[in-house]
């Protein structure tokens, strides 16, 4: 036998293998006792967050401290976090055993069975004391536990709005409209409203946090879309949002502004309103490093029809994959988060907003978050954006819905044309589900 | 003087344009680097101060502005994620310089059977995108408990570069002229000797090349990485930079800053392997 | 010698081809996975119309992306073959766009394009080319220029060096004989160069091609999910990770493979046969 045949047979025969180890399906040897608290102490745990998520070590050590489970932090881009579970599941292999979980993923990978259910499985009174449960539960199964309360508040800049003659903030949006002719024509800003309207994500979380405003639903209860006839709240939505680039309330640069992009143009000075900005702007406009508007910015109730409009929350919760090797280490991790003052350790040190509602009232009566009477407001007109569940098209849609916006506001089509694409492509999803 | 002065302005005016288009761009970023986050957003080109926070923070691994955008601990991570950059970069050139000049050798010179095939089925794994295997190839290296491996991602990175590699070197080699092997053998060299004494010397400037190549093409890898290296220990720069992004804001003159940073290495890299590429007037070594 | 090189390949590539394959005629709906369904999949994607869109999308990437490369490259390589002093620091700052992760460089690049601060329009607004600020990203026939011009700016030196590593293998002999003959540079390049230059030609022309369709980066950061630019892998990673159609994503991804791969044993065959 010549040494390349040999070779080759070599070569043949490890290739063999191969197909044989690829071939079995990534098993997890879970043994999970039933019932009663099994021995966690001395497993490790793989926990997987985005950059703002990076909690701290010596935060991390008192879960090692209290349970003696060790935690392997992995941090990755919150993009890449979705990929990879995606990749994951498909693979039906372990990626790891807690994960950030976006209420947007609930829909698609709560259905696929790639997370466990936790309503019966955390400590007692954990679930109750949380907001936000419905948005990460589908099919009476909840599937993950808020640990970042996002949702979407308005803020101004006062000293333009004085400089122009106004001294309160719009609450409905005839007012606001006034108020941004007003500050327009006395030379306060050339454009002065911000809004991202590229076909990107933050785009279409506006029309959202518009529609809700206006008073409107994205859908009925049979996913059936509600935003097509000019009287409902998308419609209006929508109109006010291409009205804006026509009356150039924004600038004509706008229709590529990111969410991100479409915020700095409020935080250097140049706008006078942001929409949809998060619990953390007023931090971010008191910073002189990366804002220069210290000291002018102010949060604004998001404005409605007949007064402060209805605004959506957007959490992030920790979920426990279902392919985990240590699912009660996981399960652990979670009750420790979720704690009162795991959370407040965590707001003071990397900002995130916690979830439970007497940690916030905490924050509030001790004044600890900057422009906390207006957050307090705002968080009473909090309105689920899927009363009846996230449906698992939900990212499809919504990358459908950024298009058409940007077609929309780019003047490439009429409102009601893309109203219409987009409602008839949410039927079309609906109905494959 | 062989080149004549017309060919010396055009060369000249041709290095002026590759001058101004690959480092315009940089420029800008390293502007980026030294302005203000505020600057930046409101367009103004140059600063009005040099704005080192940036650069203090990535070097000195944190310490910096705590405000969000700003993420303190992914900032320590930037020293690692470089050694990790720099370490796999250099192995997987070095695996696959060697197998790809043995590999293109063997196929332009010797001849057994299924030459073709194996060369043809090898260079063709070229064209299939990432996309497309990603899913099983996830499930074999889970299988193989290769994932966060530094082993695992060599393993990858040779096998998603080798294509190019011995194509390359196929190329080149073929182009040698076969006489002074052929001398050499007849001298009583084995093919071995032969190989090692006369060809490899020829083939300097077109290892030189491929290894710039190579080493580049590793050091930008992003998609591979970000599945296969998620842990601090094999994590390189590429994937790290993509995660100096805050819930809200982007810290742009840090990103800038990263980004400038991270072409060092390549740079350093590519004048070392300049010297090695011959010109026209260094003639056959050996 | 070859053969340990064989065997990983066979295992992190071949492999995962043929369960790739497999996979391609599963299907999916939303992550959970249905059963085998032949070729249903890759019939859905042609008749998909957004399919065609993205192709026409991406053959224009390619185009312009390829064109400008081998252009680029061929007279980068050409002026650096030789050697002269701080032709290392040349080659440095030549290398630069391809180190820079695509994502960073697009970013960069943004702050050239965008349209209310961006250093294009301000530069013709001031040069009175322009009126008003144009959004350059709104049309199409813009947007994949651009677009292509910022990913070509990162590819650039990778065909360059393909290019060099071609000239490498050129004798000098040849040029001495030539020159005696009193033949002119431009003589030099055309018949003996460039005829040479083939096989690496080939290599530049398909590696551009591969990478040119592999588009991603550069659409997503300066355009989003607009409907005006999207290209074929854009669809495919939204098969598979916005729809989670596994089967379908991958069928998406296989039959882009085919196309690349025609592309280049086009460059291939039509190279080698000009080379008798």
């Amino acid at each position: 036998m010549t040494r390349r045949t040999f070779a080759r047979l070599a070569s043949l025969l490890a290739a063999a293998a191969m197909v044989a180890v690829a071939c079995t399906s990534g098993g997890n040897s879970t043994s999970t006792t039933a019932g009663a608290s099994p021995s966690i102490s001395g497993q490790t745990i793989t926990v997987l967050l985005p950059p703002w998520a990076n909690v701290p070590k010596d935060i991390l050590q008192t879960f090692t401290d209290q349970t003696g489970v060790n935690v392997d932090l992995q941090v990755t881009g919150w993009d890449a976090i979705r990929n990879k579970v995606a990749i994951a599941g498909a693979a039906n292999t372990p990626l790891a055993d807690v994960t950030e979980f976006d209420w947007s993923w609930t829909g698609q990978f709560g259905r696929a069975g790639w997370y466990l259910p936790l309503q019966d499985k955390l400590a007692p009174g954990v679930i109750d004391g949380l907001q936000n449960n419905g948005a990460f539960t589908v099919d009476d199964n909840q599937y993950a536990v808020c640990y970042s309360n996002d949702f979407r508040i308005s803020a101004n800049n006062t000293k333009m709005f004085s400089d122009a003659g106004i001294d309160t903030a719009p609450t409905t949006f005839d007012e606001l409209t006034a108020d941004l002719q007003q500050i327009k024509d006395a030379g306060v800003a050339e454009n002065p409203l911000t809004m991202p309207l590229s076909a990107t994500e933050g785009t279409a979380t506006l029309w959202y946090l518009l529609t809700l405003a206006y008073g409107g639903q994205l859908f009925d209860e049979n996913f059936q879309p509600a935003f097509t006839s000019p009287d409902s709240g998308g419609y209006q939505a929508l109109q006010f949002m291409v009205d804006a680039v026509d009356k150039g309330f924004v600038t004509p640069g706008a229709v590529s502004l990111t969410d991100t992009q479409s915020d700095n143009r409020y935080t250097s000075g140049s706008a006078a309103v942001t929409l949809s900005g998060g619990p953390d702007e007023m931090v971010v406009a008191n910073d002189p490093s990366q804002s220069k508007i210290v000291g002018d910015g102010a949060f604004m109730l998001v404005p409605g029809v007949d007064g402060p409009g209805a605004t959506f929350g957007l959490p992030e919760g920790l979920g426990v994959m279902s392919t985990s090797e240590h699912p009660d280490a996981a399960m652990a991790f979670l009750n420790w988060w979720e704690q009162q003052d795991t959370q407040l350790a965590l707001q003071k040190s990397i900002g995130l907003l916690p979830c439970s509602t007497a940690a916030v009232q905490t924050l509030v009566d001790q004044g600890k978050l900057v422009g906390g009477d207006t957050i307090n407001q705002q968080l009473q007109h909090v309105a689920p954006l899927f009363p009846q569940g996230a449906p698992p098209w939900y990212t499809d849609f919504s990358t459908k819905a950024a298009a058409l916006i940007n077609a929309a506001a780019s003047g490439d089509m009429s409102v009601q044309d893309a109203l219409n694409q987009l409602a008839s492509e949410a039927q079309t999803l609906q109905s494959e589900a | 003087m062989r080149t004549s002065r017309g060919v010396r302005i055009v060369r000249a005016v041709t290095i002026a344009v590759l001058l101004v288009w690959s480092l315009g761009p940089i420029l800008l970023g390293v502007l980026t680097s030294i302005s203000t986050q505020a600057e930046v957003q409101a367009g103004q080109w140059l600063p009005t101060s040099m704005n080192l926070s940036g650069y203090r923070a990535l070097l000195t691994s944190g310490g910096a502005a705590t405000t969000s955008g700003f993420v303190p601990s992914e900032i320590a991570a930037f020293g690692r994620a470089m050694l990790n950059s720099v370490v796999i970069t250099l192995e997987t050139t070095a695996v696959l310089l060697v197998l790809a000049v043995t590999a293109g050798y063997a196929f332009s010179r010797l001849r057994f059977p299924g030459r073709r095939v194996m060369f043809g089925s090898l260079v063709a794994t070229l064209i299939v995108p990432a996309l497309a295997v990603i899913v099983p190839l996830w499930r074999v290296m889970a299988n193989l408990h290769l994932i966060g491996t530094q082993g695992g991602l060599l393993l990858i990175y040779v096998s998603a570069n080798a294509p190019l590699a011995v194509w390359l070197m196929y190329v080149h080699a073929r182009e040698l002229p076969i006489s002074v092997e052929e001398a050499a053998l007849s001298d009583g060299c084995t093919r071995f000797q032969a190989f090692r004494l006369v060809v490899l010397p020829q083939l300097r400037g077109g290892i030189a090349a491929v290894a710039a190549i190579m080493a580049l093409s590793v050091w930008g890898e992003f998609f591979i990485p970000l599945l296969f290296a998620p842990t601090a220990a094999t994590k390189p720069v590429t994937v790290l930079i993509t995660e100096f992004v805050g819930k809200y804001t982007t810290n742009q003159p840090l990103l800038a800053a990263a980004g400038i940073l991270m072409l060092v290495p390549p740079a350093l890299l590519a004048i070392v392997l300049s010297r090695q590429i011959r010109g026209l007037l260094s003639g056959w070594s050996g | 010698m070859g053969s340990p090189l064989f065997l990983v390949i066979v295992a992190l590539v071949f492999i995962p081809l043929l369960l790739g394959l497999r996979l391609s005629m599963q299907k999916y709906s939303y992550g959970i996975p249905g059963g085998f369904i032949g070729l249903q999949n890759y019939v859905s994607v042609l008749r998909d119309p957004a399919t065609l869109t993205a192709a026409v999308h991406t053959a224009g990437y390619m185009i312009v992306a390829v064109v400008l490369e081998l252009v680029l490259g061929v007279c980068f390589a050409l002026a650096l073959n030789e050697p002269f002093r701080g032709r290392g620091m040349v080659m440095a700052a030549l290398i630069l766009p391809w180190a820079l992760p695509s994502v960073v460089s697009s970013i960069l690049w943004l702050r050239i394009f965008n349209p209310d601060n961006g250093l294009l329009n301000t530069v013709l607004l001031r040069a009175h080319i322009l009126a008003e600020p144009k959004v350059w990203f709104s049309s199409r026939g813009w947007a994949i220029v651009f677009i292509a011009l910022v990913h070509s700016w990162g590819v650039v030196p990778l065909i360059t060096l393909i290019i060099m590593a071609g000239l490498q293998g050129i004798e000098d002999q040849i040029y001495d004989a030539a020159a005696v003959e009193g033949a002119s540079a431009w003589q030099q390049f055309r018949y003996l160069t460039a005829p040479l230059l083939r096989p690496a030609l080939a290599v530049a022309l398909t590696t551009g091609t591969v990478i040119a369709i592999a588009i991603f980066d550069e659409i997503y950061v300066l355009t989003g999910y607009q409907l005006n630019t999207f290209s074929l892998m854009m669809q495919a990673y939204q098969t598979t990770f916005t729809k989670l159609q596994f089967g379908k994503g991958a069928a998406f991804a296989y039959l882009v493979t085919l196309a690349t791969g025609l592309f280049a044993i086009g460059y291939v065959w039509s190279l080698r046969r000009s080379e008798q």
